[in-house]
């Protein structure tokens, strides 16, 4: 498998199909970070493919400083902010977090287990109800940390802010989600 | 109650953010405040949930339409010789230049803006500001922090609020270390568990992440070894019940290598830790005129979650459905105050050459229900 840089380096030699290579290696990855920021599968898969464009249009300035995929968040990071002011999208989630049809679980095996497919969404529901309820910074941090395990340094570096902004935010975002998930586990519980 | 510090502290160990000093301080911490344990555990339950968030691909595919849209937008890496060739308004790209321009200044503007006073919010905080002392921002520190106490010969942007803070804060944030491995299994020698400190704190954090752990324990005699857990373990009330053919191995010194498995649950795991520490310890021997000290015949233990295998093993050890071994959910309960006996633990063979015996089976008929908030043990006893 070519790595990230001999696949650039094609594709400024004018190889459109190792550009192709790219974005298959990694449309999943941020996909996945993108439809938690966006709230549906349609916006997100709309995000990744004009992020990826972006991308392509400004692979002369990738200078290679950082990993390609933390200059492609950063792309589809700011795509992901510029969609959201221009459709105003007051961030309301769909408990299912899309309508099912354009994505599927990239590991089916995983919810063979009887009663696992239940307590998945209804965790699953939770988790996204209470993202949906942070602020889009709060929810930017918590999702690069925990869903792409992206260190303090990468997530200032893709968000521009200093390190530590990023660990104020965590904080104060860990604190919020836990509070979120407290309230809205409380009903189930006093059931 | 625990302070903004330390609330950024723990939020930074939950994210791995810590360089070994720091977590070794956030463990001594964690040792110390049961409230400090409770909100680590809290966040690493609540990022867990959100790790395990379930991942989707892109169906169908986006390679084609991002390939189809590059080659319709005549995209070319090189994007300033891509000039949009158009015969009218020549004026057009200058305008959406210009436009986009102050778009751009604008949007970075507000980012900009937003960022700094993000920032000064941030820096207020000792954690934050890391090894640069920000004189503006000084003046703020005290009025936040009552506890600090600036004196006539100190100024108050040197003020230490406290030695543990001071130690926890002093300006190492910047040198971050690597994550915290997760599924690593926790190693500690016996030695260490001894005293309340650092190995001790982060035996009774490792335990209080799991509703069932495995111990593996390396011992120097197996029998000497099983004497002193099934007397620790009657001291918390918890009789050790063994198999026979069990027994019968520890006392044949021909069998000294066999391994052996005691499973125990509904013990904290604040009782657990204690349980390892007390293992830890001297042990008096004899009677009267032959009584002497000996040292513990306990090594070494790997914490580590209790895999599904393992799960599986004991429960065809006892002769019951794995199901019915699977740890409950819920919030943590006291431990039982007094030390009657009420609870049992058995000690199987690991390979064992019979068919299950009438104690295993009693064992088995007689267990208690998993408690919401206990652990569920599996130790591994074998000899060096």
């Amino acid at each position: 498998m070519k790595d990230d840089n001999r696949l650039i380096t094609e594709c400024r030699e004018g190889h459109t199909a190792a550009f192709g290579e790219l974005v298959a290696r990694y449309q999943d990855r941020l996909f996945n970070t993108v439809l938690r920021l966006v709230d549906n599968a349609e916006d997100a898969r709309d995000v990744v493919q004009e992020a990826f464009l972006h991308a392509y249009q400004s692979l002369r300035t990738f200078k290679g400083d950082s990993l390609f995929f933390t200059w492609l968040y950063r792309i589809a990071f700011n795509t992901a902010i510029s969609s959201r002011r221009k459709k105003r999208i007051v961030l309301s989630i769909n408990p299912t977090g899309d309508d099912g049809k354009a994505i599927d679980p990239l590991d089916p095996a995983e919810t063979n287990r009887p009663g696992h497919a239940l307590e998945m969404a209804e965790e699953e529901h939770q988790v996204h109800a209470a993202l949906a309820k942070l602020s889009s910074e709060h929810r930017a941090v918590l999702v690069m940390k925990d869903m792409d395990g992206m260190k303090y340094e990468d997530i200032a570096e893709i968000l521009g802010v200093p390190i530590g902004t990023i660990r104020s935010r965590l904080h104060r975002a860990r604190l919020e989600m836990r509070d979120l998930l407290q309230k809205l586990a409380e009903p189930k519980d006093q059931a | 109650m625990l302070s903004d510090q330390v609330l950024q502290l723990l939020t930074a160990f939950v994210d791995g953010e810590l360089n070994p000093r720091q977590r070794e301080e956030v463990l001594r911490l964690l040792n110390k405040s049961s409230e400090a344990r409770e909100l680590v555990r809290q966040l690493q339950e609540n990022a867990n949930k959100l790790k395990q968030l379930p991942r989707r691909k892109v169906e169908p595919s986006l390679v084609e339409d991002v390939l189809r849209s590059i080659a319709e937008a005549k995209a070319i890496p090189a994007a300033a010789s891509a000039k949009p060739k158009r015969a009218g308004r020549r004026w057009m790209p200058f305008l959406t230049a210009s436009l986009a321009a102050s778009i751009i200044i604008g949007v970075l503007g507000t980012f900009y803006y937003q960022s700094m006073t993000d920032d000064k919010g941030d820096v207020n905080l000792p954690i934050a500001k890391g090894k640069i002392e920000k004189k503006p921002e000084a003046k703020v520190l005290p009025e936040k922090k009552p506890e600090t106490k600036p004196t006539l010969e100190t100024p108050p942007k040197k003020a230490t609020p406290n030695p543990l803070l001071a130690n926890l804060i002093d300006g190492t944030f910047r040198d971050f270390g690597a994550p915290i491995p997760v599924d690593r299994p926790f190693l500690a020698q016996f030695r260490d568990l001894q005293k309340e400190g650092t190995a001790s704190g982060q035996l009774a954090y490792e335990l209080d992440r799991s509703k069932a752990v495995q111990l593996d324990i390396t011992v120097k005699n197996n029998a000497f070894a099983m004497d002193r857990l099934r007397a620790v373990l009657l001291e918390r009330g918890v009789l050790l019940v063994s198999d026979p053919t069990a027994s019968k191995k520890l006392r044949d010194k021909n069998q000294a290598k066999v391994e052996y498995l005691v499973f125990a649950e509904n013990l904290t795991s604040d009782e657990l830790a204690k349980i390892m520490g007390e293992l830890s310890q001297t042990v008096v021997v004899g009677q009267k005129s032959t009584e002497r000290q000996e040292p513990s015949p306990y090594q070494k233990v790997a914490v580590s979650k209790l895999a599904g295998d393992d799960r599986q093993k004991v429960a065809k050890l006892l002769g019951v459905e794995a199901a019915m071994l699977e740890p409950k959910d819920g919030k943590l309960v006291k431990p039982t105050p007094t030390p009657k006996i009420e609870r049992q633990a058995v000690l199987l063979p690991a390979n064992p050459s019979a068919g299950m015996s009438n104690e295993v089976r009693q064992f088995a008929a007689g267990r208690q229900l998993p408690r919401p908030g206990t652990l569920q043990v599996l130790i591994r006893i074998h000899q060096e």
